[in-house]
Order: structure tokens, then sequence, then C-alpha cells
């Protein structure tokens, strides 16, 4: 049953990525579908890395994909503002490491990823959604692409898998962890989470 | 004797009517409410006067729901209006156990902005299609029907060949 999330997961998160320079003019399906093409690019070039190598190496593209400011933000919610500045910007550091990390370390070289995007949703905003349905090793999943423009750059803010939302589903573990032990440490516990797998 | 049953079914029907009238007072007034919109991939089991929580604790109802050009739900929420909620908040649809009511959990972001009257909640999560995904636990993956054309024992990387792909269209290795 994790199966069913975790693969398809683990080829979102490769997934992940990188734009052309010139991002700006190009359509946000392109962009996402680029982005995509160069993790994936990236991962099976350096096949039997770890998953920290493997994290080092794709970051650059998934940088340029994603927005992990945005990401961070969302996934710790209403505690965002509890943190000064200098915790703000160790989270970011530290929870997009966490999760390129853990998508990483599920990438399966031997595995074949089949994706199709459907075209964007404008939700308004200056937001739009990309659903996609993906196959990969084995299963098949339903995905979804939220997107905001920012200062005409697209970027990657959320990703939803069969209905579920990585940055809802963040928050929602995050939340607990903050009201028990405050921002602090909560930031403790990504590092000491990075810290074990290093 | 008919007359002691007939007091009897009245006062029956009164407790009812009473128990009725407390359950729907703890409704939220909608003049004390604001309307806010949230777009789901499924409202599936949602029912319209539904309630909305955050923590745990009522904040509004939903009202009537409906589709869109996308076939998406779009379902209205009638939130108190001295919350100010972040306009990162995620609205999600959720369920009291398997087969309890769904209601909307909302969850407050980080943002300075807040949603005002009639903005839409583009951060949300659908009912999930609990049925769906033990069908699949139930009947297994399309692994063992894919692995013969898909990973063949030893197979090499796939091809550069198969990474290109044009939009649209399924695309290997993207």
């Amino acid at each position: 049953m994790p199966n069913l999330f975790c693969r398809p997961l683990a080829a979102i998160v490769l997934v992940a990525s990188a734009i052309a320079p010139a991002q700006a003019a190009t359509a946000p399906q392109t962009f996402l579908e680029q982005g995509l093409q160069e993790i994936i690019k990236i991962a099976e070039s350096n096949r039997g890395a770890t998953p920290v190598q493997l994290a080092r190496k794709t970051r650059p593209a998934l940088e340029r994909l994603f927005n992990f400011e945005s990401l961070t933000k969302r996934a710790i919610g209403g505690g965002w503002r509890d943190l000064n500045p200098a915790q703000q910007k160790q989270a970011i550091s530290l929870f997009s490491e966490m999760l390129i990390r853990s998508y990483a370390a599920r990438f399966d070289w031997d595995a074949k990823l089949e994706m199709q995007l459907s075209p964007p949703v404008d939700v308004g905003s200056g937001r739009i959604e990309i659903p996609a349905q993906t196959r990969y090793a084995g299963s098949k999943a339903n995905v979804l692409y939220r997107l905001e423009n920012t200062a005409g750059r697209w970027s990657v803010y959320d990703v939803v898998i069969e209905g579920v939302s990585m940055t809802a589903n963040y928050r929602a573990q995050f939340d607990s962890i903050r009201q028990r032990s405050g921002g602090e440490g909560l930031l403790k516990l990504m590092k000491d989470t990075l810290d074990k797998g290093s | 004797m008919e007359r002691a049953v007939g007091l009897f079914v009245t006062a029956g029907l009164a407790c009812l009517a009473y128990f009725a009238f407390q359950l729907g007072s703890t409704t939220i007034p909608q003049s004390q409410t604001v309307l806010l919109l949230a777009r789901f991939t499924s409202a599936a089991g949602l029912n319209s006067g539904a309630q909305i929580l955050i923590a745990g604790v009522p904040v509004g109802t939903v009202g009537p729901m409906r589709l869109d050009n996308n076939f998406y739900a779009l379902v209205e929420l009638h939130v108190r209006k001295d919350l100010a909620l972040p306009i990162d908040t995620v609205a999600a649809i959720r369920g009291r156990g398997l087969l309890g009511d769904k209601y909307v959990a909302l969850t407050p972001g980080a943002e300075d902005k807040t949603l005002a009257a009639g903005d839409r909640i583009t951060d949300t999560e659908s009912a999930l299609d609990i049925e769906s995904l033990l069908s699949r636990f139930a009947f297994g993956s399309v692994q063992n029907q894919t692995a013969p054309q898909n990973a063949p024992q030893n197979a090499p990387q796939n091809p550069p060949s198969q990474q290109a792909t044009p939009e649209n269209k399924p695309s290997q290795n993207p």
C-alpha cells in the first residue's frame, strides 16, 4: 500500500525541474515538462548514487522548478511567523534538503516513469494547476502540480498525489511538533533527521 | 388510556423538536459569516450544511456546491467573518472515521494577506477515495502486467530515444 504513494512520489521529485533561462516566456506546461525531464536525466546519469549525492546533484535543477521558500512557508503554516528571519532561512534550507533527500532515497533507476500532463487550469491569483497521470514502477497515480507565477516566473509550490497535498501533509505534522516543542524544536528535529541520514 | 398514549407521543415529538433545535442552533448564523469558495477535484460525501472546523472548533458551515467549467466541485464555505484567514489557508475534506460524516477542515497558512469575501481557496485537498485505494491494494498494481515489457531482467537503462516526448503525450522518463 505505501508504494502507491512512495513510487509516484519518487518520480515526482525526481521530477522536478528545471527550466530554461528564458523561463518567463515559457508556457507553464512546457516549463514543468522540461523540468521533470531534466531531473530524471540528472538522476539517470548518476546511477547508484547515494540519496545525499543524488540530492546534491539534482538540487540546482529542483531549485529552478520548485519554489522552496513558498513550499517551506506553506508547510510550516502559522508557525512561520514565529520564526525570526535567520530561522526562516534555516527552515528553508533544512526542509528543502529533507524533501529532496527523502525522494532521492526512493528513486529506482530500473523503473520507468510515464507521465501524461493535461492542460493547465487557471485557479486565479496567478496560480494554475496542471493535472497529470503517472505510471511509475507499475503504480498509477493522479498527480496535480500547483504552480504560481511570481514576478513573471513560474514555480511549483505544491504537489498533490492522489488527493494528498504535500504541503498540507507536512503542515499537519509540523503543527503538532511546533505546539509541543516550538519553532526551535521543529528546526532541531529537521536537522536531526538530516544528520541521521548523512 | 388513549389520552395517555397521545400525551406520550406528543411529549416524544416535543423532545425530538427540542433536540433538533439544539443541534441546529450550533450552526453559525449567516449574518455572522463571510462567503468563501473552495475548488475540489472531488467533493464526494460532503453535504451542504456540513461543518467547517479549524483545530476541531466549528467556524462555519458548507453551503451549496456546483460544478465549474472544468468539472471540478466548487463549494461555498460560510466562515465566521471575524477570522482573518491567510490566503494560503488549506481547505481539506475530511471524514469522521471511515463511515462518518464529511466536514471541511481549514488549516491557516503563513501569508500576511488574508482572504476576503468571495475569495477562492486554491489550496485544497479533496475527499480521499478510500474505495479506489483499497481496490488497488486488493487487486494489485499494474506492475505484473507491465513488468515483461518495462523491466526485463538485466535490462539496460532506457535509451535516450525513449526520453524525449511531445507535450500532452504520454512520456517515458520525463
